[in-house]
């Protein structure tokens, strides 16, 4: 009891040891998660966040629009188990947690995070109708990464499809209206020979479309349930695996 | 007519000074500074000294609800009947050298009041009908044996000191004494019986170390366990009364007549106002160091004890320091 | 008059009792350290009560067992009201990782109306105080409208 006396005055007549939390605000530790902040312009909508979160807590709502789609996300913090795992499976990363810890709310609706990702539907490649195209060339100043080149002399008009961003800017320009978006066709990923059946691909699918059997050898694709994310594409390590027009 | 003035007198003293009202204000003020002196020795920075008024007044805004099982009359009186008889011995313990009603067996009769807010928790918490109130009622009055007894012998000794051969127990004959002979405490052979009167304080108030009747953790605050609102408020204003009780009657005891000096000659209506103020806010003055010194300290210091151990702690530590001078007084030290 | 320093009392001393539904401990853990030195709620006037029946302030924190089911709904009744109950963590809202368990019941709000929600898991210790604050100005509310 003596020892515990002598702590006792010797605290009596010290600076006590409290935070004076309220009116001195109190940051969080740099790596603490707190509230998650999404960014809908970086997200490509792969869905990983949503199939790794495993309280749920990640919603999508799916909405048309005139040239795609717009896709709400909702991360309810009222579920959440501030894991990170998310934040940690998002390659793009749209999504971080904050070290903002204030999530207190008398009304629920407080404590969801929404973001909006626009998804525009892919489109084709583009190219010149012949026929009505003069070669004034007006498309190829107008293009923003200098895709199309036009010979005037020699009647010829080409696109670079690897340049090309698809935005647009010649179809608006063109006095003729002889440019166009080409219809799109159906992407699916091809595997090459140079297959190891190494299942990484597979691994990082967020939506199952691939399926490796190693024993049997075999590479199998789902178009139906491919978003087109491209993440087996950056996986692979052999690059053997690619996008193609097809079915 | 002078019927009248000394009816008015009565009920002045006995509603507001020193009875109900004074003992409110100052009880509330001695459990608030308790409660921040406690926190300030536990390096936190505390609730404000008003927090227990805030407590009670929150507490007489609550809804109360008076259990199924319970004795609806019984249950609602017995905060009353603790609170009432507290208010009544601060009209017989002196402040400042004065009291409001005076006798000679003044001690007998605090010594009787004393036992009653004790027996209003315990009739409360049987009333209440619950099985963790029947472990509380039955812990309290073991507690209630323990710290009796010493207190009954350090009366004695204060008793005898005072009356040489024979035993006074009137407050006017023990301030009187003090005041021509110095403060008892200054006394050699009164010290022990001081230091076991300051033991007895914290297990009569029910402060952390003794408080295993309403121990929050093991037993939900044992008595009190159903109560709520307005009853609930006045048990814990009875706890802040008893401090001031406890407290002021060390001071009559062992620290008498150190106010009685004060005279600055100031009268209203032929009543010393003034002096009464300023030996009033010196005797709460002394209660507050009191209480400092002997409930937050200790409750600083130490964990709740268990019920047998608090027993033989009051029965062989405490009762012996008392009866060392109750001895000494009596071979005439 | 007297209503008014009642009212504004019961801001200043809201008393808290702690109901654990079933929770991993972590929110337990982060409730008591809100009344240590470090964070002292004390100084706001808040204590933990040892029965419901003294409490303003119920904290509910766990994903609601079926077990502990009944036992919260109980203890819910039992407290005098004005009350003001406040969810801790993801838990009692929404049954966190545990939604959708046979033995789960959450969320919170089937069975009462959860008037402060503090999110996190657990929260930080500065979150609990703010969103027991809070609470404490709810509960001050409603004794103002009992006055009515």
């Amino acid at each position: 009891m003596i020892p515990f006396l002598k702590v006792a005055l010797t605290n009596l007549f010290s600076k006590p040891s409290t935070v004076k939390y309220p009116y001195v605000p109190v940051e969080a530790k740099p790596r603490y998660r707190g509230r998650i902040a999404y960014d809908g312009d970086k997200c490509v909508n792969c869905g990983m966040c949503v199939k790794v979160c495993s309280p749920g807590a990640i919603n999508r709502i799916y909405k048309d629009t005139e040239d795609g789609q717009d896709i709400t996300y909702e991360f309810d913090h009222t579920s959440c188990t501030f894991c990170g795992m998310c934040q940690d499976f998002c390659d793009e990363g749209a999504i971080t947690l904050t070290t903002d810890y204030h999530m207190v709310a008398t009304d629920p609706e407080d404590l969801i995070v929404r973001g909006v990702c626009h998804k525009v539907n892919p489109k084709g490649n583009i190219s010149c109708n012949t026929d009505l195209c003069v070669y004034c060339t007006l498309c190829a100043k107008k293009c923003p990464s200098g895709a199309i080149t036009v010979d005037r002399a020699a009647k010829t008009w080409t696109v670079n499809i690897g340049k090309c961003t698809k935005c647009g800017a010649c179809i608006k320009t063109c006095p003729k209206k002889a440019v166009y978006f080409a219809e799109p066709k159906p992407q699916v990923v091809v595997c090459g020979d140079d297959c190891v059946y190494c299942t990484l691909c597979a691994k990082k699918c967020p939506e199952e479309a691939i399926t490796v059997d190693r024993a049997a050898k075999t590479w199998s694709f789902d178009a139906s349930k491919c978003v087109q994310c491209g993440k087996c594409v950056a996986a692979c390590p052999k690059k053997t695996l690619s996008f193609a027009d097809g079915e | 007519m002078i019927n009248v003035l000394a009816t008015i007198k009565i009920i002045v003293k006995t509603l507001i000074f020193p009875g109900a009202f004074f003992a409110m204000a100052a009880g509330l003020l001695l459990a608030g500074i308790d409660r921040k002196v406690l926190a300030r020795m536990q390096k936190r920075i505390g609730p404000p000294v008003m927090q227990p008024t805030y407590d009670f007044f929150k507490l007489m805004g609550k809804e109360t609800i008076v259990p199924h099982a319970a004795n609806r009359r019984v249950y609602m009186a017995a905060p009353v009947v603790g609170f009432v008889s507290l208010a009544v011995m601060m009209l017989f313990i002196p402040i400042g050298g004065w009291c409001a009603f005076t006798g000679d067996a003044d001690l007998i009769v605090i010594l009787y009041l004393l036992t009653i807010p004790a027996v209003a928790l315990i009739v409360g918490g049987s009333a209440s009908g619950s099985p963790f109130a029947g472990i509380g009622i039955s812990r309290e009055m073991v507690t209630m044996m323990s710290y009796e007894l010493p207190l009954i012998i350090v009366f004695l000794a204060v008793a005898k000191k005072v009356g040489g051969d024979q035993l006074f127990f009137g407050f006017r004959a023990i301030t009187n004494w003090q005041i021509a002979n110095g403060p008892m405490i200054a006394q050699l052979a009164m010290i022990p019986a001081a230091l076991a009167m300051l033991l007895i304080i914290p297990a009569e108030v029910g402060t952390q170390p003794f408080d295993v009747a309403e121990a929050e953790t093991e037993i939900c605050e044992g008595p009190l366990i159903e109560y709520s609102g307005a009853p609930l408020g006045l048990f814990k204003l009875n706890t802040a009364v008893k401090m001031l009780v406890m407290t002021s009657l060390f001071t009559a005891l062992f620290l008498g007549g150190i106010t009685s000096g004060i005279h600055t000659g100031i009268t209203l209506w032929g009543i010393a106002i003034v002096d009464h103020i300023l030996r009033a806010l010196i005797h709460v003055a002394i209660s507050a160091v009191i209480t400092v010194v002997s409930m937050t300290t200790i409750h600083a210091a130490t964990a709740r004890l268990k019920i047998e151990h608090l027993f033989k702690f009051y029965w062989t530590a405490v009762t012996g320091l008392a009866l060392i001078s109750l001895i000494l007084v009596w071979i005439g030290f | 008059m007297f209503k008014k320093i009642i009212a504004a009392s019961t801001a200043k001393s809201p008393w808290i009792y702690h109901i654990n539904t079933g929770s991993c401990n972590g929110c337990d853990i982060e409730l008591v350290a809100v009344l240590t030195p470090r964070y002292d709620a004390e100084r706001f006037g808040f204590k933990l009560a040892g029965t419901p029946r003294h409490a303003d302030i119920v904290v509910v924190s766990g994903p609601i067992t079926s077990q502990s089911k009944d036992r919260l709904i109980r203890t819910l009744e039992q407290v005098p009201e004005p009350k003001v109950v406040v969810s801790i963590g993801s838990c009692p809202k929404s049954g966190n990782v545990f939604k959708g368990s046979y033995s789960v019941e959450a969320p919170l709000d089937k069975y009462c109306k959860v008037d402060v929600s503090i999110a996190g898991c657990t929260p930080k210790p500065e979150a609990i105080i703010e969103g027991l604050y809070k609470a404490a100005q709810i509960l001050k509310e409603k004794r103002e409208a009992m006055n009515k």
